[in-house]
């Protein structure tokens, strides 16, 4: 757990560098092109831009450890406050395709390991070969045509926040969330594959089938508590590719959520709102990783028992 | 066993009959041969491009705007009346060039980052580190802004790509390294007195070349589709240059009366990548006798 910080370290290291790797002036953009070097020279001492780097950093350091993650110059207001405007519809889109994922993934795993070498296992197989074919954005395209142009089932784009009732919230998103998930669900059910065939392998599985337990009981209860762990860590690891995912799954559904804020940023050039937003990107992808680890316990009591030691 | 001095001999027979096992697995191995025959192809079309086209990528028609694939145009035309044929042909070529650039550039900078860090402790803890804070970087987010910083252009894409990749390789040659330095031979020649350098390079190295064969794919097929993601964002390849990525962005304004600017490119997408997966799934199956049970 402690590793986590010097991880954090890095993190805001890599992203000082990407502001110091940014081109031009931060002095000279506020001034604008009329300035002269002078007054280039003088801002450039107050914003300290001329202190050594070292001392740069740990000054920007302390800011963002106060939550100050810079400014946007185009929308005038604090990146962090940008971001979490923004937040509701990327979290939601997130969530909604990561529930639908494990609901179909974790079966369709335990189904393939089940009856591992037939047709089913194949024809699940093929098609997480085909889910971690085909990027997001491709896939997102696809479904628009097919069921929102094609078949009208679904609205083409859009977005409504969940305050206008949960069924229009959920039919806005249902495309994208498909979209999203079916990459997510192709990861997970590997996994879950993987994970099942270890175990089901082990001989306190073929005890428990000897005592005469149901074949659906010793895989729910026996078979898929220790599995977990190694889909627990991929649900966790995936996190980081379900928020970036969601982020240009956004861009195709014009759904109003990171994704935008960030694509919007890039047409601006309003870099401290990139660099903010990836930051705290990062940053959440750690914890919620070291909130998986301390979940471990849940399912393997040797974790809990080693902890207490 | 017993360790006999062998004659040269017999050492070649079993070595061609262990050259004659792997060929025959191979074509054993039907998802393997599919997915290198594919990449051949695509391979191909990247390489003889400009041989494959049939119009100049760039050559804008007004009167042949937005026509659906037909006897001139293959693949139909774009907005601009741009041959899609010629574009998706020099598109392949540029994800080509990048996806191997990219997977060779991390697979060099991750063999040396996971062997030495495998190899020195101290070294380990920082190296690591450094890996899992760069891991911590969704990979598409950590391009956007390293392209956002350094601007926009295939070489630009390629060391942003590279720098997203390199740790996911390093970790992999790490642990594959690890169990590599705790075997017998290498504790021997330790206590022949073999030096470091001598270790890592003659002796780790090799053995974890076939894990390297196969993030190599992996990276390869990660690489094609996060630029072609970067490139519908606007973020990539920067238009008119053609990639995948950007006909599709391209594509999406249009996607209503023309399916073939989203459908088509999208396809030599999914299929480059399926071959990729397939073509890396197969070398693991046959260089690792351990994942195969």
């Amino acid at each position: 757990m402690l590793s986590t910080i010097p991880v954090l370290l890095v993190v805001a290291v890599v992203v000082f560098f990407l502001i110091h790797l940014t081109p031009g002036d931060p002095a000279a953009v506020i001034l604008g092109p009329d300035a002269t070097v002078d007054e280039i020279n003088q801002l450039r001492e107050e914003m300290g831009l001329n202190d050594p780097i070292f001392v740069q950093f740990v000054n920007w350091f302390g800011k963002i450890i106060r939550g100050d993650l810079g400014w946007s110059v185009y929308m005038k207001m604090p990146v962090l406050d940008a971001f979490i405007d923004k937040l509701g519809p990327t979290l939601s889109l997130a969530i909604f395709a990561q529930i639908l994922a494990i609901v179909i993934a974790i079966p369709a795993g335990i189904i393939a390991a089940n009856f591992r070498g037939t047709k089913k296992d194949q024809a699940i197989m093929t098609f997480t070969l085909f889910g971690i074919s085909i990027p997001n954005f491709l896939l997102a395209l696809l479904l628009v045509l097919l069921f929102a142009v094609q078949l009208k089932w679904f609205p083409v784009a859009g977005y409504y926040p969940l305050s206008s009732g949960l069924l229009k919230h959920l039919e806005y998103l249902v495309l994208p969330a498909l979209a999203l998930g079916t990459i997510q669900a192709a990861l997970i059910a590997r996994v879950t594959r993987a994970s099942m065939l270890d175990v089901l392998n082990a001989n306190y599985i073929k005890t428990a089938r000897a005592k005469g337990l149901r074949r659906t009981v010793v895989i729910w209860k026996h078979a898929l508590k220790n599995a977990f762990i190694p889909i627990l860590t991929v649900i966790g690891q995936s996190f980081g590719q379900l928020i970036a995912g969601a982020v240009v799954t956004e861009t195709v559904f014009n759904i109003p959520g990171i994704g935008q804020l960030i694509i919007n940023a890039i047409m601006r050039r309003d870099f401290e709102v990139i660099q903010g937003t990836v930051l705290l990107i990062a940053l959440s992808y750690v914890l919620i990783n070291l909130i998986v680890d301390l979940m471990y316990g849940l399912f393997d009591p040797r974790v809990r028992l080693n902890r207490r030691n | 066993m017993e360790a006999k001095p062998m004659e040269t001999q017999s050492i070649n027979q079993i070595m061609k009959a262990r050259r004659k096992l792997v060929i025959r697995r191979m074509l054993g191995n039907h998802a393997l041969l599919f997915g290198m025959l594919i990449l051949i192809l695509f391979g191909v079309i990247a390489i003889f491009a400009p041989l494959i086209a049939t119009h100049d990528p760039y050559a804008i028609d007004a009167t042949a705007r937005l026509q659906p694939p037909n006897a001139e145009h293959l693949f139909g035309t774009d907005k601009l009346g741009r041959d899609l044929f010629s574009r998706i042909v020099y598109g392949t070529q540029s994800s080509m060039i990048v996806g191997f650039s990219v997977a060779l550039l991390s697979s060099f900078f991750g063999l040396i980052i996971g062997l030495y860090s495998a190899y020195y402790q101290t070294l380990d803890h920082v190296l690591m580190r450094i890996v899992d804070g760069l891991m911590a970087f969704p990979a598409i987010l950590l391009a956007i802004a390293i392209m956002a910083a350094m601007g926009q252009n295939i070489f630009n894409v390629t060391i942003a790509l590279s720098i997203v990749m390199t740790p996911v390789v390093a970790r992999v040659i790490r642990s594959t390294a690890l169990v590599i330095k705790e075997q017998t031979y290498i504790e021997a020649l330790r206590a022949l007195g073999a030096g470091s350098l001598r270790m890592i390079w003659k002796h780790v190295a090799p053995n974890t070349i076939s894990q390297l064969i196969v993030q190599f794919t992996y990276v390869f097929a990660i690489s094609i589709i996060i630029e072609a993601s970067l490139s519908f964002l606007g973020v990539g390849i920067p238009a008119p240059e053609p990639s995948w990525g950007n006909i599709i962005y391209e594509g999406k304004e249009v996607i209503y009366q023309s399916w073939w600017m989203t459908v088509i490119p999208g396809a030599f997408i999914v299929l480059s990548v399926l071959a990729l997966n397939l073509f890396g799934d197969g070398l693991r199956d046959l260089l690792d006798p351990h994942a195969r049970k």
